[in-house]
């Protein structure tokens, strides 16, 4: 080969130029409109520029192995490797990236993190439910109690029993007094009453000769409802019972819809 | 696969899976050669070694950026370490400030500088060939290609510096880099380590 041959052989001028082109594109030494457009051949796989740019480059990778080697001051190795293993940080390739000291140091932390929230979530879960279990549970002792209640009552020969039947408000509604003679005290077990608007509750009525006596109110759950109360003062003869609907803080005389009502033929029947 | 293939790609397989003893041996081969790049193009010591540890660190964050279908490992680091390097000159612009003490410098640095024992006889030997393939080469043919390969020079600054036609400039570093690539015919078209 002759000193005028580029890596590709003979060198026309149309070659040669190529070549010297290329020669100074692997020095950095283009300048810019010219390096952008030999840039461009590259890219699109130009096979001339492609060999030429491949041939000069290994001769410029040795240029440097003229140079006597130098070692460096010890202190630069020492400050790299601290700074590496201070921060650690590392592109690492997808392939491998389970491999990465940023991984291995990060990975067990996150499975610890998630091992927290997750036995977190589950102690925040229990705690609720056995939150819910204990109201369920003092629902279910609160009715126990008072069907026991009930029991005893029915068992008791001091106890009557009167019915209380819907009105046209309240048609499949209905109650049962328990009326205990001994205690002077009525319990009244009511049944499908309708749901309340807001701001209302029932409330029993002793009906009396003179004006229904006011007793107190009360909210059943699903039309379902247990209420104790006290009978009036001997003297008042009570001839029945009613169920009104009326605001919640109860009234001194009935304002609302009567849903439930009943009469009986003598006190203490 | 010659062995020093073998030990570059296991030591840039290692460098992409961040193990750190990688970069350390890495840097023990190829530090001593690029630190003496840098301080050929910027003529100071801690310059150079600043810079040094800007590369290394730069591949190291960047290790998978590395094609080895482009070139050797070793040629990788040399090009961002130049690269790094003449962006600082061009910063300082020191040659065009103070020519004198950046000449005076580079030569103080240079001739301080000791061989690292870690040179293997193919470095040698290359490096000698590469050292007299340059020794010889025709003045007019080096200089264009020093200035642009240590200097950062472009092609209009290197035909200005000599005071030469743009056209003899493109001619001459053609030329030269025929007469290189006959010198060191026995070390090309394989891939050599550091």
């Amino acid at each position: 080969m002759t000193p005028e041959e580029g890596p590709e052989g003979p060198a026309p001028t149309q070659s040669r130029q190529l070549q010297e082109l290329c020669a100074l594109y692997v020095l950095g030494a283009l300048d810019t409109a010219e390096a952008t457009s030999l840039e461009a051949r590259l890219r699109a796989g130009d096979a001339d520029v492609v060999r030429a740019v491949t041939a000069w480059r290994e001769i410029v990778e040795h240029l440097p192995y003229a140079l006597q080697p130098v070692v460096p001051d010890p202190a630069v190795r020492d400050r790299l490797m601290r700074r590496m293993q201070d921060s650690s940080p590392i592109v690492v390739s997808s392939a491998r990236w389970w491999r990465g000291p940023r991984l291995r140091v990060w990975l067990p932390r996150a499975a610890v993190a998630v091992l927290i929230l997750a036995l977190s979530w589950t102690v925040y879960d229990v705690r609720r439910q056995v939150s819910r279990l204990e109201a369920e549970l003092q629902r279910l002792h609160s009715t126990a109690a008072e069907s026991q209640q009930v029991l005893l009552l029915l068992a008791s020969p001091q106890v009557t029993i009167v019915s209380l039947t819907g009105s046209a408000q309240a048609p499949q509604a209905g109650a049962r007094v328990l009326w205990d003679t001994q205690h002077r005290e009525w319990t009244v077990v009511t049944r499908n009453l309708p749901p309340l608007p807001p701001g209302k509750a029932y409330q029993l009525w002793f009906l009396t000769p003179g004006a229904p006596q006011p007793s107190r109110t009360f909210h059943p759950q699903n039309g379902y409802g247990m209420i104790q109360v006290p009978l009036p003062p001997e003297q008042t003869r009570v001839t029945g019972a009613a169920v009104s609907v009326e605001p919640e803080q109860g009234v001194t005389q009935p304002t609302g819809d009567i849903v439930l009502v009943g009469t009986f033929s003598s006190e203490g029947q | 696969m010659c062995p020093q293939d073998r030990t570059e790609t296991t030591l840039i397989r290692n460098l992409q899976a961040g193990d750190q003893q990688a970069l350390g041996a890495l840097y023990d081969r190829l530090a001593p050669l690029a630190n003496a790049v840098l301080l050929r193009i910027l003529g100071n010591r801690a310059d150079a070694e600043e810079i040094l540890e800007e590369t290394f660190w730069h591949v190291w964050r960047n290790a998978t950026d590395y094609d080895p279908t482009r070139g050797t490992l070793a040629a990788w680091v040399i090009t961002i370490a130049r690269s790094r390097a003449l962006d600082r000159l061009r910063v300082q612009k020191r040659q065009a400030s103070n020519p004198a003490a950046y000449a005076e410098e580079a030569r103080a640095a240079l001739t301080s500088a000791q061989p690292t024992p870690e040179d293997t006889t193919l470095q040698n030997e290359r490096a000698r060939a590469v050292a007299a393939a340059l020794r010889v080469l025709p003045l007019e043919q080096r200089l264009p290609i020093e200035l642009a390969y240590y200097e950062g020079l472009s092609q209009s600054q290197i035909a200005e510096r000599l005071r030469q036609p743009l056209g003899t400039v493109k001619t001459r570093v053609r030329l030269g880099f025929i007469r290189l690539r006959e010198a060191l015919q026995p070390y090309l078209g394989a891939r050599h380590d550091a």
